[in-house]
């Protein structure tokens, strides 16, 4: 009796290690030609939102028409910016298509949620790296990380004034160089917002992108006040560019160059420097 | 009856009730829930799965380890549970049995006529209970059966349980104690609400609690490590469970057995309302023996030889245990003979092995086999001639447990009370194997210690204790030869009350009675010579004689048996 006890016992716990060992039969929930219509329909039916996701190669735009953007008491309380129901919305955009990405059996590389008021022709939009929505949702990174990977773009479009179908989008296939370029560019916007920097210096002009496997970027502050110690921006410049490089295993480089327009010098970074310097 | 069996289930099984019907609600509930998640699974993302089993998967490998490491903890715990976890210390241990499935009738019960005779006028009184309470008799509340071990104590509780056909529940008084005070307490509560249970249900109960004494001795100070207490403790809760039935009315009856002295068992214990009633299951006699060898040879194949008033006599002093032993042994030593049937050799073998011993394998020279002889001889015909109130039943030269011979003396009937004379008869036969020794051999030897030892008791008590010396000088010296005193410089030893002078005439009769009974030894013995050489002869070829084979020797030189000496009216 005892020897059958411990057979079953010993059955079940072999079951239990070998079942790792067996291939994953849960089956991706949506397919990959069927991305759009999904986001299209959950919105509508889970959340009674109406986009317009268009796939562009690795990319997926979606359009979301909204009557109002900015928040009624924009300009007159500095509080206020978004329209109270914008930012429900916008989470719940966000929700439909990473959960329809991460249940695919083939995600685009990145995604552009662009919300248009199409009463006063402005275009608020948030570009994603497919990568960063499932380390977000496996928990791999930080919320407020997580936040900081969505590159926002905010710009006034006539084009969009009673555009309900995106025909102003300029929509075509992201690539990820210019991805991180924007990225970089919207981290150093952050570090000049951070404290203590913020009280000395604002960040006037700023510039980033590719050109023959160089990256540039070239920036212009203004002093506010005299620091009691100057801060060593190029060097958080360089830890910006250095962390969205290795962050997304960018190699496909050859320098990068960080140009002060106000007469610095060019600080040049071969390839192979950068990959020595680690992350901070 | 029906409706107190529900109510009582109910009353005494409500918690497992509430248990049974909570685990149903949760098994269904269990149903619906587990049905609603994998129709919630099924609707579930891949995504969501994935990450889902991602996260539990491991969670529960790591359980799963964790509970195999644990498990032998875990199943060590279990079973120590399951035999009753910390309650076990309080737990009852007695099973209940219906009084028909015990099936021991009167029919039965052997060899202790006066306590069966007793024992069923208790069952009388115990089924009749409603009629005695109409009458306004006494309600018998507890029994107690006192008497030597062996004598059948228990199977007459079970006896009385067959035929009164009530639940019996069967305890031992040593189940009681433990190393904790209060678990004994404890015990003792569980039981009599178990009998009183049983009593509601079945129209009565009965206890039966073996070696009373282990529980029921006298409640005493403690010493200050605690077991006095726990002992006093049980013994209170007993008393205190036995005085309340009375209130209850519950028709539990308590039998109790020891074969303690009454003394050793607490006074309060024995008082009319706890034990009512002492029944004394002594050992069989005459007649009763040789009941007892019917009923233990009628299962079993015996030859013409037997002969049970024989038997009855040989075993005199035997309890029914002994005797059922004796046959059970009898029938061993037959099937090691290879005997198709049970003849009084094995009887009598049996006897030997089970009261001396087993035979030594003692490999004797032909001079210390003849010392032994006539050590034995000596014995024998003192018995026959100087002893009439014993019977030879056997001599021997082999070596059994620590002799190296005996003659086996077996009184002719039953004697309760000894006389002078066979006090005096049993001294001669002791000093018989001196006396033979001397005479036959010129030499004495170390094999009459117990002897002598055993002839100075006997002459000792009958002068310091019993008033037969020849000076005529009564009373019991011994009881004040050394005596507590609380008096003076020697307040708390022992002081003699006897004067030295007293203590020397004493002395000095007993060896008066030694020396007047070695000399009648050995006139018998230089007048039998003759027969003491045939016996020692007869002993040397067969090492053994038993009775027949003594009683031929006797014969042969037309002896007789002097006749059992009678009381003058």
């Amino acid at each position: 009796m005892r020897a059958k006890i411990g057979l079953v016992f010993s059955v079940i716990f072999c079951g239990f290690l070998l079942a790792g060992c067996f291939p994953d039969d849960i089956q991706p929930s949506y397919k990959e030609a069927d991305i759009p219509v999904t986001i299209k329909k959950i919105c509508r039916e889970e959340f009674k939102l109406r986009v317009l996701p268009i796939r562009v190669g690795n990319t997926l735009w979606v359009y979301a028409p909204q009557p109002r953007l900015l928040h009624a008491d924009f300009g007159k309380k500095p509080e206020k910016i978004f329209d109270e129901d914008l930012l429900d919305k916008a989470r719940n955009i966000l929700t439909s298509i990473s959960r329809v990405l991460l249940s695919s059996d083939k995600a685009p590389d990145f995604f552009v949620l662009v919300l248009s008021d199409i009463n006063i022709g402005l275009d608020y939009s948030l570009t994603a790296n497919i990568l960063d929505i499932k380390k977000s949702a496996a928990g791999m990174i930080p919320w407020n990380e997580a936040n900081k990977r969505y590159v926002i773009g905010f710009e006034q479009s006539v084009d969009a004034k009673g555009d309900v179908r995106g025909e102003h989008l300029k929509v075509y296939d992201l690539k990820l160089a210019e991805f991180l370029s924007r990225l970089i560019v919207q981290r150093v916007r952050m570090f000049f917002q951070e404290e203590p920097i913020k009280k000395y210096f604002s960040l006037k002009d700023v510039n980033a992108g590719f050109r023959d496997k160089v990256f540039t970027f070239e920036y212009s502050t203004d002093k506010k006040l005299e620091p009691k110690e100057n801060p060593d921006i190029p060097r958080a410049i360089l830890n910006s560019i250095v962390y969205c490089f290795k962050t997304y295993e960018f190699k496909d480089f050859a320098r990068v160059k960080i140009r002060n327009l106000q007469g610095g010098a060019i600080v040049v970074y071969e390839s192979k420097d950068i990959q020595a310097i680690s992350i901070e | 009856m029906k409706w107190r069996k529900i109510k009582t289930f109910f009353q005494f099984h409500w918690v497992a009730i509430i248990i049974i019907i909570l685990c149903l609600a949760v098994a269904v509930s269990l149903y619906f829930f587990l049905n609603s998640t994998i129709s919630a699974w099924k609707g579930s993302e891949s995504y969501f799965k994935k990450a889902t089993l991602a996260q539990y998967g491991i969670f529960f490998y790591i359980f799963f380890v964790l509970q195999i490491l644990a498990l032998p903890l875990q199943i060590a715990l279990y079973i120590w549970m399951m035999r009753g976890g910390y309650m076990k210390f309080t737990k009852v241990q007695a099973k209940t049995t219906e009084g028909k499935d015990i099936k021991i009738h009167w029919k039965d019960v052997i060899g202790m006529e006066e306590a069966k005779q007793e024992a069923s006028e208790v069952v009388k009184l115990v089924t009749d209970r409603v009629e005695v309470q109409k009458i306004g008799g006494k309600i018998l509340r507890g029994i107690l059966m006192m008497g030597p071990p062996g004598c059948g104590k228990t199977y007459l509780a079970k006896a009385i349980a067959t035929e009164s056909n009530l639940p019996f529940i069967a305890m031992s008084g040593s189940e009681f104690i433990e190393m904790f005070v209060g678990v004994g307490a404890s015990r003792i509560r569980k039981l009599f609400k178990q009998a009183r249970q049983l009593a509601y249900t079945e129209g009565g109960c009965i206890i039966f609690i073996d070696e009373l004494d282990a529980v029921g001795a006298q409640r005493s100070v403690d010493r200050g490590f605690g077991g006095q207490t726990e002992s006093n403790t049980t013994l209170n809760q007993l008393l205190i469970e036995m005085d309340g039935l009375k209130e209850k009315d519950y028709n539990v009856i308590i039998i109790g057995a020891t074969n303690a002295p009454e003394t050793f068992l607490d006074p309060a214990l024995l008082r009319p309302g706890r034990f009512d009633r002492k029944i004394y299951v002594e050992l069989p006699n005459l007649d009763e023996r040789e009941s007892l060898f019917e009923y233990y040879l009628k299962d079993a194949k015996f030859d013409s030889s037997i002969d049970n008033k024989r038997l009855a006599r040989l075993t005199v002093g035997n309890s029914p245990a002994d005797i059922a032993n004796l046959v059970h042994e009898a029938a061993l030593i037959a099937v090691r003979n290879k005997k198709a049937a049970i003849s009084m050799k094995e009887v009598t073998e049996a006897y030997d092995r089970v009261e001396m011993g087993i035979k030594h394998k003692v490999v004797f020279s032909q001079e210390e086999r003849a010392k032994i002889a006539y050590h034995e001889a000596g014995h024998a015909i003192a018995m026959y001639f100087l002893a009439p109130h014993k019977d030879v039943f056997k001599a021997t030269i082999l070596a059994r447990g620590g002799a190296l011979g005996f003659v086996m003396p077996q009184p002719r009937e039953e004697i309760h009370v000894r006389t002078k004379d066979q006090y005096l008869g049993d001294i001669k036969v002791n000093l018989g194997s001196y006396a033979a020794e001397k005479l036959k051999l010129n030499v004495t030897t170390s094999g009459v210690s117990q002897d002598f030892t055993n002839a100075m008791w006997i002459a000792h008590h009958m002068v310091w204790e019993w008033g037969m010396g020849k000076s005529g000088l009564v009373g019991n010296y011994a009881s004040i030869a050394a005596m507590p005193t609380s008096i003076g410089v020697f307040k708390g030893e022992n002081v003699s009350y006897v004067s030295e002078k007293i203590k020397e005439q004493l002395n000095s009769e007993v060896q008066e009675i030694l020396q007047e009974c070695l000399k009648e030894a050995e006139q018998l013995l230089i007048a039998e010579s003759a027969l003491l050489d045939r016996f020692a002869e007869e002993l040397l070829k067969k090492d053994e004689l038993d009775y027949d084979e003594i009683e031929a020797i006797f014969k042969e030189f037309n002896k007789t048996r002097p006749p059992m000496p009678r009381l003058r009216k």
